[in-house]
């Protein structure tokens, strides 16, 4: 008899628990679930097939997933600011292979995941092919509440899961983006290490950012690029030593809309090494990489809007606790 | 930070296997012991680690080791690199100062016993489909802070010595290259190390490691970026504002 894999995300006062669980796909009911969502409070879950036992496969495509759902700017939190025909976001199913998030109703969903739990391509990898089935239980559903301030929990509610499971999340899925799903670049030449970096330099620094001039004249300042100095100097702002023009180039995701520094960058610029990187190139790199426990957004897209993220990322891998000793990590 | 629970992560019985390869991989950091030659460092056990299945409540030394060279440096340096949509590969260079990478060679005569995590290996020592199980398997999914496995790892080593049998290392399938798999191998002091260094280590903090990074993350259809700041068009003009 082919049973149901379930994995679930409960958000606590401190911290998340994630428990792994099977179903008996007999005696799955939507009445159940809403039972079961009642009686457990807030929670995310997702719903797979297989044979017998939570696989480690699954496991580790759950944990991939909830990472996907509940990123900043994720399917899933559109969704929960447009739900389908205004209707509760209770149940969707996110297909993997077209990375679509849709909204269903309880029965499909049901259905779903009764026939999930029998399509033999799901039960020995794990990986689940044939969709998962989000199940959304938002905080306090019960409660005679705002619409608003139901949105407002969920949201808050997501936000936790987020934080919590991107901590976590192994590479891969959440290193994707669901909407736009990358693709495999074509063959292409071989390059060289150092070619590579010069590609990558150039691409930056054909995005225009503002020179230390531009940057010390938005700050009012009389002696424009001697302002934008101190504050490269101070550890304010991180500049880049731009070859063609012969100044420094300042990313432009530093700076607040009026041009002002960003506070978390003080913070930021503490970790980040500078020895040996006298160009800032080293810095610029790392912070435009998309990194696995940002859920695949580099630390440049959430300086703004979550730096604390930013920064616990650099703190783990350049604070004092980050020890390269270990000889190996895992 | 996640909360697992791995308080039930014991045998149900103790039933090792023989580690089945005999040629592995292995980063390490040259600094120590300090000013010994890589070959020594290279099989130096680090009695410090808090890494998965650490041991340091019992001082154990250990080292990391996976069957194929991609694997452990995606298991180790690369851990913190980044990857585009394009597949170029970015590492701070702080990551991989005092790195280096070697083969290790079991020595024949000396098998490796080891509690073998991957699926369904997993079944000889503990009962499938049940809360330990999956105990074991959430085992694996922990990261960062490591410190929820340390417990098993010393849990399991007790009930082998209880058996009469010794717990040289654990096994288990590697979350950065699915193929493969990554091992702990405990090093009690006194014991002979059941390794040798098998061709010349490799420092990953200089061009020669700056070319094996990229020769292996091409094998796997990867770009290798490297350091920034090693090109004279990156080095500021003193002076210039």
């Amino acid at each position: 008899m082919a049973d149901i894999q379930m994995a679930e995300l409960r958000p606590g006062a401190r911290q998340a628990t994630l428990a792994f669980k099977v179903l008996r796909r007999a005696t799955f009911s939507p009445e159940r679930a809403a039972a079961a969502r009642r009686a457990s409070g807030p929670a995310l879950r997702l719903y797979a097939g297989d044979h017998d036992a939570p696989t480690f496969a699954f496991i580790h495509a759950a944990t991939q997933l909830f990472a996907t759902l509940t990123r900043p700017n994720s399917p899933l939190r559109s969704l929960l600011r447009a739900p389908a025909g205004g209707a509760p976001l209770h149940w969707l199913l996110f297909s993997p292979q077209a990375s679509r998030l849709e909204q269903i109703d309880a029965f499909t969903a049901a259905a779903i995941i009764r026939a999930v739990a029998t399509q033999d391509a799901t039960r020995d990898s794990g990986d689940p092919q044939g969709g998962v089935v989000v199940e959304l239980v938002g905080a306090d559903t019960e409660a005679d509440t705002t619409p608003e301030a139901q949105l407002a929990l969920t949201e808050a509610l997501i936000d936790q899961v987020w934080r919590d499971v991107s901590a976590l999340s192994p590479p891969g899925i959440a290193a994707g983006d669901v909407g736009a799903p990358a693709v495999q670049a074509a063959p292409r030449a071989r390059t060289t290490p150092a070619e590579a970096a010069r590609q990558r330099r150039e691409a930056f620094l054909s995005r225009n950012w503002p020179t230390s001039i531009t940057v010390g004249e938005r700050l009012g300042a009389n002696h424009p690029a001697q302002r934008a100095a101190d504050l490269r100097a101070a550890g304010r702002i991180l500049g880049a030593w731009s070859a063609p023009a012969r100044t420094y180039v300042h990313p432009d995701c530093q700076f607040d809309a009026a041009g002002q520094p960003l506070e978390a960058m003080r913070a930021l610029l503490q970790l980040l090494p500078a020895d040996g990187d006298p160009g800032g190139w080293r810095r610029v790199f790392w912070l435009y990489g998309p990194r696995e426990a940002l859920g695949g957004r580099a630390p440049a897209d959430l300086l703004a809007s979550d730096p604390g993220a930013v920064l616990v990322l650099a703190e783990a891998e350049f604070g004092p606790q980050a020890s390269p000793a270990e000889g190996t990590a895992e | 930070m996640m909360a697992l629970d791995l308080t039930d992560c014991v045998l149900d019985r103790v039933a090792l296997s023989v580690l089945e390869d005999d040629a592995h991989w292995h980063v390490f950091d040259t600094r120590y012991p300090p000013g010994a030659p890589l070959d020594v460092q290279a099989l130096n056990p680090n009695p410090n680690s808090r890494a998965r299945f650490a041991r340091p409540t019992a001082g154990v030394g250990m080292f990391y080791v996976a069957r194929r060279e991609r694997t452990v440096l995606w298991e180790t340096v690369l851990q913190h690199a980044s990857v585009d949509a394009a597949g170029c590969v970015c590492l701070h260079p702080s990551h991989r100062t005092h790195q280096a990478v070697v083969a290790l060679q079991r020595v024949a005569a000396m098998p490796v016993t080891c509690l073998d995590l991957r699926t369904p290996h997993r079944y000889r020592w503990v009962d499938q489909n049940t809360p330990r199980d999956q105990a074991w398997m959430a085992s694996l999914i922990v990261l960062e802070n490591y410190a929820p496995t340390h417990a098993p790892a010393e849990n399991a080593a007790r009930q082998c010595a209880a058996a009469g049998t010794v717990l040289q290392a654990i096994v288990w399938p590697s979350r950065r290259s699915s193929e493969d798999y990554a091992a702990v191998y405990y090093a009690p002091a006194g014991a002979a190390v059941p390794w040798t260094v098998a061709g010349t280590p490799c420092r990953l903090d200089s061009a020669e490691g700056d070319t094996r990074l990229a020769d292996r993350l091409w094998d796997d259809g990867f770009t290798w970026v490297g350091d920034p700041a090693a090109d004279p068009d990156a080095q500021p003009i003193p002076g210039v504002l």
